[in-house]
């Protein structure tokens, strides 16, 4: 995997890698397409495609509520809040 | 250059919430406007661990939103993850549909603003959870974040590049959130945020086949807006290419104070989304006979209620508008109609449904349907114009009694005294004494003066007190002046 895509990538995820963290993920990457190549090269002519594991068809739920959780149980996860808010820095459009 | 030297190509992206009870995949309520974070659980708060399950009636309404707009329905379809940070977006996720939609491919036909039938295609519909709401105080170096909008569920329809004109475009929306709400999918409505709508827009050469570059407009809070904001927008791409430029591939804002569009951001920013699957989400199969069920369910649509009440029931094109325009109107003023005796008259119900009845409903601020006059008692009324018991003037009254308490029309008419005099005797001597005491008039009258008529039918109307029966009043002046303007 070349610079620019961890570059690329680690832009989408939101991190900021210095030079040496970037040459491990590099690494790291590069073992794990190296996986998915193996597992590229099985011959599934004919196999239908697998999106899910689990059970293949879901049951859906009735459209009856529940009981949440609390404003205050929610909002304790929150590093900073104000007002019933989660308050995060200032984003702007 | 003249503006007919390009065309503009437009297609629209409408997102609505669909009216549930609870959320896409947790239990917590589907409501507008509650104190902030006050629905909500480990579910669409994002907290680890929670899972999605999703909820069945949405999928439902989806579907029949679907059926609405003619999409071929899938017979199984999945979620994917759309990845991208924000705020509001506690996952770091939102749970949508890239690969098998709900709805493929589908229609939209209107009418546009020259009077021609247009059929829009409507490229897929599909189901995904709404984020939350970010509040940006002024002044304020924080932002700040609720999370009941989280999770709400949507479906986001989206057009094909059909439409040509702004104006297109609003009667296209007009349209869908009509057909939306006959289905009751969703309530549409802007202002609550139930309905939001981004604008995709080019132009080119007329009559070329190839797309220009195109931008999109985010932030249009009304109809007219995006007829507005694409109607600068279009203006301001010709402009530029008139001034030997080109269109750059980019997200521009509204902005309604300024009526223009800007730069929210460039093609080289736009976000990669990294879909996959969402492995916390299982297929799920839409059975034919589920489906069909659905479709039976569906009322019928305004397009083809509004060809009946033209067609068979000779009502006038501008008044089936307005019947149609609301499902809840039409479904009463089709509560009238079945009410009618043999030949009665679906005319003036149509015209005192919409001239009368809408207009007290709009004066309470509540739906036709919740009016405690009846469709029944309307008919029964509407018979007492037409067999001359009372004057169209008197209808409103009585109509306006009704929907005020529990008497029938005989008796309102009876308490109020509303009766019509139509009876030629007792009418005759007051005709007699109008003729007598305005002598003047009637010289003008025979002189020719067909004004003149009007002012003694007047007469008459006063000296009754506005009872008189007017046509049998002016039918009597004739006969006693000998003809029409002498
Ligand atoms: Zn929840």
């Amino acid at each position: 995997m070349d610079p620019g895509s961890i570059d690329a990538i680690a832009r989408l995820a939101r991190l900021d890698l210095d030079d040496d963290a970037k040459q491990r993920v590099q690494a790291e990457l590069d073992a794990i397409l190296e996986t998915f190549r193996t597992l590229a090269d099985v011959d599934v002519e004919g196999v239908p495609p697998l999106f899910h594991v689990g059970d293949p068809v879901g049951r859906p739920r009735e459209d009856e509520p529940f009981d949440g959780a609390s404003r205050d149980e929610i909002l304790r996860n929150a590093p900073a809040t104000r007002d019933g808010c989660y308050e995060v820095p200032r984003v702007l459009e | 250059m003249s503006g007919a030297a390009y065309e503009s190509v437009i297609g629209l992206e409408v997102h609505v919430q669909l009216a549930t009870r609870t959320k896409l995949f947790c239990g917590c309520l589907n409501v507008y406007g509650a104190d902030a974070n006050t629905n909500v659980c480990s579910v669409c708060t994002g907290q680890p661990g929670a899972l999605p399950v999703l909820n069945g009636f949405a999928l439902e309404l989806a579907v029949r939103a679907g059926l609405a707009l003619g999409c071929a329905i899938a017979s199984r379809t999945k979620f994917d993850r759309k990845n991208y940070f924000y705020p509001d977006l506690p996952k770091g996720y939102q749970i949508s549909q890239l690969e098998r939609p709900v709805n493929g491919e589908g229609s939209l036909r209107f009418v546009n603003e020259a009077g021609e039938e247009r059929v829009v295609r409507i490229a897929r519909a599909h189901l995904e959870e709404d984020a939350g709401k970010t509040m940006h105080p002024d002044g304020d170096r924080s932002s700040l974040v609720d999370l009941n909008r989280a999770g709400i569920p949507l479906l986001e329809i989206v057009s094909a590049p059909d439409l040509r004109t702004p104006q297109e475009a609003y009667r296209y929306l007009t349209e869908l959130k009509r057909r939306l709400r006959y289905a009751r999918v969703s309530e549409c409505d802007m202002e609550k945020g139930s309905l939001r709508c981004d604008a995709n827009v080019s132009i080119r050469p007329a009559g070329a086949t190839e797309l220009g570059t195109r931008t999109e407009i985010k932030n249009l809070n009304s109809f007219r807006n995006v007829e507005r904001a694409l109607a600068h927008e279009i203006e301001r791409q010709t402009a530029v290419v008139e001034e030997g430029g080109s269109v750059v591939q980019e997200t521009r804002t509204w902005r309604e104070d300024e009526e223009r569009t800007e730069t929210l951001r460039s093609k080289e920013e736009a976000e990669d989304y990294r879909y996959f699957p969402d492995p916390d989400l299982p297929e799920f199969e839409l059975e034919e006979e589920r489906v069909d069920a659905i479709r039976a369910a569906l009322p019928e649509m305004p397009d083809v209620k509004r060809a009946r009440y033209v067609g068979s029931l000779g009502i006038p094109e501008a008044t089936a508008d307005v019947l149609t325009a609301d499902r809840d109107a039409a479904e009463w003023f089709d509560a009238c109609v079945a009410a009618l005796p043999d030949g009665g008259d679906a005319k003036g119900v149509a015209n005192a449904v919409t001239g009368v009845v809408l207009a007290l409903a709009n004066d309470q601020g509540v739906s036709i349907a919740d009016l405690r006059l009846t469709p029944e008692r309307l008919v029964e009324v509407v018979g007492l114009v037409d067999d001359g018991t009372i004057s169209r003037q008197a209808a409103r009254k009585v109509i306006a009694e009704l929907d005020a308490g529990d008497e029938a029309p005989a008796e309102v008419v009876e308490r109020l005294g509303l009766a019509q005099v139509s009876d030629e005797d007792a009418l005759g001597a007051t005709v007699d004494e109008v003729i007598a005491a305005q002598e003047k008039v009637v010289e003008d009258y025979r002189g020719g003066n067909e004004n003149a008529l009007n002012a003694l039918v007047g007469g008459v109307m006063k000296a009754t007190k506005g009872k008189a029966n007017p046509q049998l009043a002016r039918e009597l002046l004739i006969r006693r002046l000998g003809g029409a303007g002498g």
